[in-house]
């Protein structure tokens, strides 16, 4: 059976309770953004691009079998943005393969209970906003077509 | 297999060697062959050389890494109090996505830096775009306090800046704000004066009504005076 959304988010929320350094929390995202698979190249249009972030980060959603796929990837040009990719891969864990009433379901303040936001940046905060901000609407868009 | 006998044994060797009969204690004697070949040797030779050589270039680049994340981390402590620092600082970090060792400590530490940064870039990028705005509604004198009371580093690319300089350099706008200023300063100073006469005028009002009141009560005082008698 696949795991619920809810017992995504438990699992998270435990993994950050874990954390006893605050440098745990950027480690995570590391590994997060290391295991992280890009996207294909042909999928990264400018209308995939999520508004708002610093880095240019793709959202591609699917809509399959009553479940959204999203692949993601970001791009910092010179730099390699691994603290947005691995937020990025953590929004992922908890949203993706999921059913649109099932991510419509989960509270848009989970992350700040958890904690992620203490010490990001406000750009990477705004850049985490407006990615979930775009899932949220993705979800919407499908739901509403599910029920046609 | 790898062997360093070139694929004989030590036996065939003492085959080649013995002589016909000759034995030691009824068992044929055994061979004095060398322990391994020259190629052998060589080859164990190189195959240290690349161990040693490698162990000694991963400490020299981590070697190379801790003395550049050291160099930027000076830069960005240095720019906390001389703000134009960071523009260096950013560009150290920038030079370290060519490093071959980066620890994960010191990419926490580039990944938070870099994106400090980024916010402070941002910052001013918000700021450019109010001054803008300003400038586009004819109103230069706000544009130029926008630019003239922002005391950060300069993070914006190369044609932003530009517009940025321009507007605390142009005299025209310059002169704007001074006009202002001194219609400011004038309406500041008008403004003064009408307080201080109107307080004047209040001072002299009540000590009229007090005279009058004083007035007022001698006069009833001696109408008192008078009925008595």
């Amino acid at each position: 059976m696949s795991e619920s959304i809810v017992d995504r988010q438990e699992k998270i929320r435990a993994k950050f309770a874990s954390f006893a350094d605050p440098d745990d929390k950027w480690k995570f995202l590391l590994d997060l953004a290391r295991e992280h698979k890009g996207m294909d190249a042909a999928l990264k249009a400018e209308k995939f691009i999520i508004q708002g972030c610093a880095s240019t980060m793709y959202l591609v959603p699917k809509f399959e079998n009553g479940k959204i796929h999203f692949e993601m990837d970001v791009e910092g040009g010179t730099t390699n943005p691994l603290i947005s990719r691995g937020l990025g891969a953590l929004a992922l864990q908890v949203f993706n393969d999921m059913a649109p009433a099932d991510i419509l379901s989960v509270d848009p303040t989970f992350f700040q209970q958890i904690g992620l936001n203490v010490g990001l940046s406000p750009t990477r905060s705004n850049g985490f906003a407006s990615l979930l901000k775009q899932i949220y609407l993705y979800a919407r868009v499908f739901d509403a077509i599910s029920k046609k | 297999m790898f062997s360093f006998l070139n694929g004989k044994s030590p036996f065939d060797e003492a085959e080649e060697k013995l002589e016909a009969g000759e034995t030691v204690n009824g068992r044929p004697k055994l061979p004095q062959a060398p322990i391994m070949g020259w190629q052998d040797g060589v080859f164990l030779l190189v195959l240290v050389g690349l161990i040693v050589g490698g162990y000694y270039y991963y400490q020299h680049t981590k070697q190379v890494s801790a003395d550049t994340f050291a160099k930027c981390d000076a830069l960005y402590v240095a720019a906390e109090t001389d703000a134009a620092k960071y523009v260096e600082a950013e560009a150290c970090y920038n030079e370290t996505w060519e490093l071959s060792f980066v620890s994960d400590s010191m990419e926490i530490l580039r990944q938070n830096r870099l994106g400090a940064i980024e916010d402070l870039r941002n910052h001013q990028k918000d700021l450019y775009a109010d001054a803008m705005g300003a400038l586009a509604a004819r109103d230069s004198v706000s544009a130029f306090n926008i630019v003239n009371e922002y005391k950060g580093p300069m993070l914006l690319n190369k044609g932003d800046a530009k517009d940025w300089n321009s507007i605390v350099g142009n005299e025209a706008i310059k002169a704007c704000v001074a006009a202002a200023a001194a219609r400011a300063d004038s309406i500041a100073r008008e403004k003064a004066i009408a307080d201080s006469l109107a307080q004047v005028a209040a001072e002299l009002r009540a000590k009229a009504v007090a005279d009058s009141i004083e007035k007022a009560n001698k006069r009833l005082a001696r109408k008192g005076k008078r009925k008595k008698v």
